[in-house]
């Protein structure tokens, strides 16, 4: 641009003060924007706000269906039994593949705090968990476009923090991904993926069970844990 | 809170140790210091998931703590100006603690999906269980920087560090000041600049945002700054903080390489401009290029390690990681041609050329993804969907003025290039990733463009307020720069 040099040397004096004057403007504008773009967004894509607690599980479990049906069995078992051996009988889909075996491992371990877990050859079990786990189920939740229904069974023997007697709630107030992985508590659940349809669900005619082993029919228990 | 504000100030020590030890003094030092512990806790993390070590965080900040503290004393009982005021340092740390104990208590976090997959991984490397456990695809689109920034979050058996992220944003705030301070500017004029500054970052809503976003944009953005800016001091004022400056260059590549899927590419855009400048040291130049060929080649060693342990197909990133990480590994001798250093700014313009051809080549074969992802930047940034409200168009207007009506910033291609080749290769990674961008907050080029906001920011400052005089009083393109006078002749600050 042929004038640009003149022009140059014609603001020279004054640019500084020029600019300064337009970044003040600028800012003026963000401060001015930020509110109502807070306004327009989601509250995880606000810029500032405030959660009642630093915990991600329960944020997301609270707060996102799908992180429900993608993490939510996984989350009540790193809650309420941390540390335990989770038995995955097989042949299984969760070893339909490498990519999926590996997802699953990853979610036990990583929200189900898992201590051992172990891929045993027991079809009979694969096949379903031979009882009606539906009495011991503490925690549940439905299935979505992330995921199929999931059942949590527990062992009423067992010692566990009250909360709401709704499956489907039992969790929101208690679920966490934080503490230890060792509970010191020696106890073992298989996964099992259940075919049982959950009642009112459209897509999926089975369930995601974990189920503690000591409540599974003594055949079951032993080819599981042998 | 404990292990906590203990891993936070291993990290701190560690960067200040190395930093100090380099020459860096003042009230810059804790900023950098942060910035460069996270840099080493990327880059020692990174080497131990890589080369099958043991990758539990303990390890990882016992390194980046004691490597660095180690180099300090060696430095210091040779006599190198490294002292350290005891009652700021120990100030210094009790700000740090405080500032942990705030952002604990603060409950400020922000996440998305792709949040609770980083911090996945986090966890696994911890645990040690990454190797034997993780996903192809976990690998693939997390890839490290995030995850080894929480891992350590583990040794309180907690998911993520939860001060760490805005920590480092406002360490990169101030590293963006200190730059700008280092530039040579007076005193008043730099105070009304860095104010000015501050004050630009830290109204936009997105900037804020990244303060708590449990994420790898603002960690990339404080690599980049890193990197840039440091190239750009180098060649402006070769005697001044060059030991800290290389140091800081050094340690961030890794950084660049491992925190974005696409980082091997885009770092070496980044890296550019340091690596064909005749103003920075021969050794220096190829130190960068066999840290970046080193990074890069080990990143795609271990995806492709990775992908047949599973017996998974190749992901085309893994072998083009290691074929550019070898490529730069062997161009290291090429750095001694000096027909490459003189034509810099011919191949700077070639490179960035090269860049828009390889778009209109893409555009032409499709270019609905071309024309769908600049609608969605135009509705992002124009719109105020993307949640920067006019901030960006803004700050970029003002760029172009700056850049128009100010005289020539020498060695401006350092700042210049990572910005002018940003937009274009993210336009290119539309169509090498699942497709064109969207209208959206959460799309990733929406998020993508805090990488270079802090550079932008720099570099503006930079245009309105350093002339020829300030900055060592050469303002010849790059291509025809000089070497490096000696030391005496360039007046340095006190």
């Amino acid at each position: 641009m042929p004038g640009l040099p003149r022009l140059r040397a014609a603001l020279a004096p004054y640019r500084w003060r020029l600019f300064a004057a337009a970044l003040v403007v600028a800012i003026a504008v963000n401060v001015l924007q930020f509110r109502d773009i807070d306004r327009e967004r989601y509250f995880e894509f606000k810029a500032v706000g405030q959660y009642p607690t630093a915990d991600l599980a329960r944020i997301t479990y609270g707060n996102g269906g799908w992180h429900r049906q993608r993490y939510g069995l996984y989350q009540g078992l790193g809650t309420l039994a941390p540390g335990a051996t989770v038995y995955i009988p097989t042949p299984s889909p969760y070893q339909v593949d490498r990519a999926t075996a590996d997802e699953t491992a990853s979610r036990l371990r990583v929200f189900g705090r898992v201590g051992r877990l172990e891929w045993v050859p027991a079809p009979t079990a694969a096949a379903g968990p031979g009882f009606d786990p539906t009495p011991y189920i503490v925690a549940s939740g439905v299935g979505g476009a992330r995921g199929a229904p999931w059942a949590l069974a527990v062992d009423p023997a067992r010692p566990r923090p009250e909360g709401p007697a709704d499956p489907n709630f039992y969790l929101r107030p208690l679920v966490t991904s934080e503490g230890s992985r060792d509970s010191g508590a020696d106890r073992s659940f298989a996964l099992i993926r259940w075919p049982h349809k959950r009642e009112g669900e459209k897509t999926y005619d089975y369930q995601e069970l974990l189920v503690e082993t000591t409540l599974l029919p003594p055949a079951l228990r032993d080819e599981v844990t042998r | 809170m404990i292990v906590e504000s203990l891993v936070i100030l291993l990290v701190y020590l560690g960067g200040c140790a190395a930093v100090r030890a380099a020459g860096v003094r003042g009230w810059g030092l804790p900023p950098l210091g942060f910035v460069t512990g996270v840099c080493l806790l990327l880059g020692v993390g990174f080497v131990q998931v890589a080369t099958g070590l043991p990758t539990t965080p303990a390890i990882t900040l016992a390194v980046v703590a004691a490597a660095p503290v180690a180099w300090w004393v060696v430095r210091w009982r040779r006599g190198g100006d490294v002292a350290v005021s005891v009652p700021l340092a120990v100030g210094g740390a009790a700000l740090v603690v405080g500032a942990v104990a705030v952002a604990r208590d603060a409950n400020l976090l922000k996440w998305h999906p792709d949040s609770i997959a980083y911090l996945m991984a986090g966890r696994l490397l911890a645990e040690g269980d990454y190797r034997s456990t993780a996903s192809t695809e976990l690998l693939a689109t997390r890839v490290f920087g995030v995850p080894l920034l929480h891992a350590p979050a583990d040794l309180g058996g907690e998911l993520y560090l939860r001060s760490v992220t805005p920590l480092l944003a406002a360490a990169t705030i101030l590293a963006v000041v200190w730059f700008l301070g280092r530039a040579g500017l007076d005193r008043r004029r730099f105070v009304v600049a860095a104010g000015l500054a501050v004050l630009l970052l830290l109204t936009s809503n997105r900037v804020v945002f990244s303060f708590f976003y449990l994420n790898g944009h603002l960690l990339y953005a404080a690599c980049v700054l890193l990197v840039a800016a440091g190239g750009w001091l180098l060649a402006t004022h070769p005697d001044r903080d060059a030991r800290a400056l290389m140091t800081m260059q050094l340690v961030a590549i890794p950084g660049l390489v491992v925190t974005r899927p696409e980082g091997f590419l885009s770092a070496a855009l980044v890296l550019l401009p340091t690596l064909l400048s005749a103003r920075l040291p021969r050794h220096h130049r190829a130190t960068v290029l066999a840290v970046y060929g080193g990074t890069s080649l080990l990143l795609g060693a271990f995806q492709i390690w990775f992908f047949l342990d599973r017996d998974s197909g190749l992901p085309a990133s893994a072998a083009g990681a290691a074929a550019l990480g070898a490529a730069a590994l062997a161009a290291i001798p090429l750095l001694a041609r000096t027909p490459a250093q003189r034509r810099a700014g011919l191949l700077l313009l070639g490179a960035e050329a090269a860049l828009w051809l390889a778009l209109a080549a893409l555009a032409a074969r499709d270019p609905e993804t071309l024309w769908t992802s600049l609608r969605a930047l135009y509705r992002n940034q124009v719109e105020g969907v993307g949640g920067y409200g006019l901030s960006l168009t803004i700050l970029t207007a003002l760029l172009l003025l700056a850049w128009l009506l100010s005289p020539r910033l020498p060695h401006q291609a350092h700042l210049r290039f990572p910005l002018t080749t940003f937009v274009p290769f993210c336009l290119v990674m539309a169509y090498l990733r699942e497709g064109a961008y969207r209208a959206a907050d959460a799309d990733s080029m929406n998020r993508m463009l805090i990488h270079v906001v802090p550079l932008a920011v720099l570099f503006l400052f930079a245009l309105l307020t350093l002339t020829s005089e300030d900055t060592g009083k050469d303002p010849r393109p790059e291509a025809t720069a000089a070497p490096p006078e000696p030391a005496t002749a360039i007046p340095t600050r006190a």
